[in-house]
């Protein structure tokens, strides 16, 4: 029961529907990447970070997503991300995370391409 | 040999003179948990007035709100005040039976100590600003019995007219709602000031952080045992975490949530119901802060199942105090809650909750000391 919630967790996902935007035409410089600076990171604060994606096919996500969740504790964050896209930077801005508790957060973010959904995860420890 | 006695005797008073009293106490806490113990700190943290409310840190405005915090002209039957249920004798704080013994109520009274430095306000979070939970006993039908349409009245008959129209102009030219927040911003400025002092264990936080280790084994030696389950196997220090000794945020206890037959205390569940609903919330117009820097916290909260039956983790600081314990009251002493998460039963809690709590079979001895150690964070 457990884990099947679990799994469920991990694949329950916030999303902001990016309308009207486009990926602007760029060659790829790096594979797709959470970008953040755990320094930054203070327990029970509010913090953002950047996700940048980088297609071959230069076509933009359906949707993106993200969350995080605490593995060894089978509990996600208690506040909804916000993730939008940056025209300028061509990277997603990702906010409204929080880690209320001290140790291991698995972060996902997720792209949704038609049927297809890649997944990526980033493990930070917040002491 | 004359020579050699006198720098004997030499060498020996200087020994006698400068070699330091050791303590009869030994440091039991590894490296790692000395460091560990360092996000327990500093105590207190840095004060900065609350933006949301134009009074904080205003003297005038303190002394404002401890006089109508005394008062008993905010209840309906002109006998019960704020102090009726946090008294200053028993930290701010009291059990569920208040007035007296005549009224008993479905929660546990939190203690005021410290509530300035929350996120979330009561046991379920149904507020996220002290001075829309200010108001809540006031026109509280159980408590204070107080309806807001009468407050106008009574603030224009005392002598609070004077204060009042001074922070905040002409009363009749607010409405009730404009009113009762005015008034819970005074009360909140006084509250603010509740602070408890340095206790014994940050005085040993600190040395330990100056490696002044003649003063950190000053620490009794309990303590220190206990401390290390705190922040060892106990796993206390996941929720019960940072200065405050809270994280500020909800979880499962394993204390039930039935109150009586046929009724059940949702927590944080009905809490956030109740916060998206409030028009008193820090992304309403009554927040004097214009930049409404805290409101992202009501906007963003995530409203979950696993929300159901779990409450707000209060912080630890000044707890061997304010018993009983838990959100109902349920535990009388420290050593009953100890012992409730030493033999928990996790077939008690959320089957989509998190897991955390698992039963640590104490000894009666790490109990003993478990509970040293929290009566350390005492005043």
């Amino acid at each position: 029961m457990k884990l099947s919630v679990y799994l469920t967790g991990v694949f329950f996902m916030i999303y902001v529907a990016a309308e009207g935007l486009s990926f602007v035409d760029k060659p790829c410089e790096k594979p797709a990447a959470i970008e953040l600076n755990v320094e930054t990171i203070q327990l029970g604060e509010p913090f953002s970070f950047t996700f940048s994606l980088c297609d071959e096919k230069n076509s933009m996500p359906d949707r993106v997503t993200a969350n995080a969740i605490m593995p060894a504790h089978q509990h996600g964050m208690n506040y909804t991300p916000t993730v939008t896209f940056d025209e300028d930077s061509n990277r997603y801005d990702i906010s409204d995370f929080v880690f209320h508790m001290p140790g291991e957060w698995e972060i996902t973010v997720s792209t949704y391409q038609n049927d297809e959904v890649t997944h990526y995860t980033k493990t930070v420890v917040i002491n | 040999m004359r020579l050699l006695r006198l720098l004997l005797c030499g060498l020996l008073a200087e020994l006698l003179l400068v070699t330091p009293v050791l303590a009869d106490n030994t440091l039991l806490l590894t490296q790692s948990q000395l460091s560990q113990l360092q996000a327990h700190g500093p105590w207190p943290p840095v004060i900065k007035p609350d933006p949301s409310n134009r009074l904080s840190g205003n003297a005038e405005a303190i002394e404002f709100g401890r006089r109508l915090f005394f008062s008993t002209r905010l209840s309906g039957d002109n006998a019960t005040s704020c102090v009726s249920c946090h008294a200053p004798e028993d930290a701010f704080a009291s059990g569920r039976v208040i007035k007296n013994g005549l009224l008993e109520l479905d929660r546990n009274t939190l203690s005021l100590f410290n509530v300035r430095f929350n996120r979330w306000f009561g046991w379920d979070g149904s507020n996220d600003n002290l001075w829309a939970q200010s108001m809540r006993p006031i026109v509280s039908t159980q408590e204070m019995k107080l309806p807001k349409q009468a407050l106008r009245k009574v603030i224009r008959e005392s002598t609070f007219l004077r204060s009042y129209q001074h922070f905040f102009g002409e009363i009749s030219a607010h409405d009730d709602d404009l009113v009762l927040v005015n008034i819970a911003k005074a009360l909140a400025a006084y509250q603010e000031t509740l602070i408890t002092k340095k206790t014994s264990f940050d005085k040993f936080r600190e040395a330990v952080a100056n490696k002044n280790w003649t003063n950190a084994t000053q620490y009794p030696e309990s303590a220190q045992r206990g401390l290390s389950i705190f922040l060892g196997k106990g796993n206390c220090s996941l929720c019960h975490s940072g200065p405050l000794f809270s994280n500020g945020e909800f979880h499962d206890a394993g204390v039930p949530y039935f109150i009586r037959p046929g009724v059940v205390d949702k927590g944080r569940h009905q809490g956030i119901i109740d916060l998206k609903k409030s028009p008193f919330t820090l992304a309403s117009d009554y927040n004097d802060d214009l930049k409404k820097k805290g409101a992202w916290a009501v906007k963003k909260v995530a409203r979950q199942h696993s929300n159901f039956g779990i409450f707000r983790v209060p912080g630890l600081r000044n707890v061997a105090n304010t018993a009983p314990y838990m959100h109902d009251g349920s535990l009388e002493t420290l050593e009953d809650v100890v012992n409730h998460y030493s033999d928990i039963n996790i077939e008690r809690l959320h089957a989509d909750g998190e897991a955390i709590l698992k039963p640590l079979n104490l000894s009666s001895q790490e109990v003993a000391d478990l509970v040293s150690f929290l009566q350390s964070l005492s005043e």
